[in-house]
């Protein structure tokens, strides 16, 4: 009887927790709404663009060195955050808003997984083995 | 070795999704995702098998077919730069966002892009 009493009691904290949480998510989707998400929407768009513009200027035929490929996963980190973060303000913020500014969050949600397909290219767990294998296959015109 | 075209159409639709206006972006996704399946398909193998094996090849055949750099060149962000106060009534840079956090990014591209925007939104 103790044990239920116990059990039910850890619900209502957990579901407090996460109302708790929630709140203070709610609160700060809020304070970003209106300009300051369609401010922020735009530097992150611009700094995705300098981001691949380094990144092909890096990437080079012959290997990227450690360090390009340290900060490749960290910035594209960084912008999946903000991304993801962003997608969310959109999702909430209400259709005159975003139309003010032209935002549409399939767009902001395209980008994310544009993203997310260059995180799979470079930061993944295939060996250099197996990929020269795909490589070979492709390129001979076995595959 | 020769490139296979499939890989040289999943190339192309990679640079159309990387470097496309952000209008055109889902649906330049959509477009991967079937050149994609096609290069599975053909290939006989998995899509992150695929993207991990021709990431860098990717930059080779951007290299071989001469295409252009995205970017816009300074001197066109300096002209740009001109109109930046009148940018969400802002009389400084701003602090805040992706350009702040990335702090090895230049500034003048994150202004520069609100400024663009605003050019095509026909915001004075």
């Amino acid at each position: 009887m103790a044990t239920v009493q116990q059990r039910a009691d850890e619900e209502v904290i957990t579901r407090e927790e996460w109302a708790w949480v929630e709140g203070l998510i709610h609160d700060v989707a809020r304070e970003e709404k209106g300009d300051l998400l369609a401010r922020r929407f735009f530097e992150w768009d611009l700094a995705v663009r300098q981001f691949r513009k380094m990144e092909q200027k890096r990437m080079i035929p012959g290997g990227p060195t450690p360090i390009d490929l340290e900060f490749h996963a960290l910035c594209l980190h960084g912008l999946l955050t903000v991304g993801h973060g962003l997608h969310l303000d959109a999702k909430r913020s209400s259709p005159e808003e975003l139309a003010r500014f032209e935002i549409k969050p399939e767009e902001i949600a395209a980008y994310v997984e544009d993203l997310e397909q260059s995180f799979r290219e470079w930061h993944h767990g295939f060996s250099e083995q197996d990929l020269d294998k795909v490589r070979q296959a492709v390129f001979s015109g076995k595959a | 070795m020769a490139r296979p075209e499939y890989i040289a159409r999943l190339h192309a639709a990679k640079y159309d999704l990387r470097f496309c206006l952000r209008s055109e972006k889902p649906e330049m996704l959509r477009k991967y995702k079937k050149a994609l399946e096609d290069a599975c398909l053909l290939s006989g193998y998995s899509a992150p098998a695929l993207e991990a094996a021709l990431a860098m090849d990717f930059f080779e055949w951007v290299k071989q077919e001469r295409l252009p750099k995205p970017q816009p060149e300074r001197t066109e962000l300096r002209k740009l730069l001109t109109h930046q106060r009148h940018l969400f009534r802002c009389e400084q840079p701003f602090q805040g966002g992706a350009a702040a956090i990335f702090e090895g990014l230049h500034r003048e591209f994150a202004q520069t892009s609100l400024l663009h925007h605003d050019g095509k939104a026909g915001i004075t």
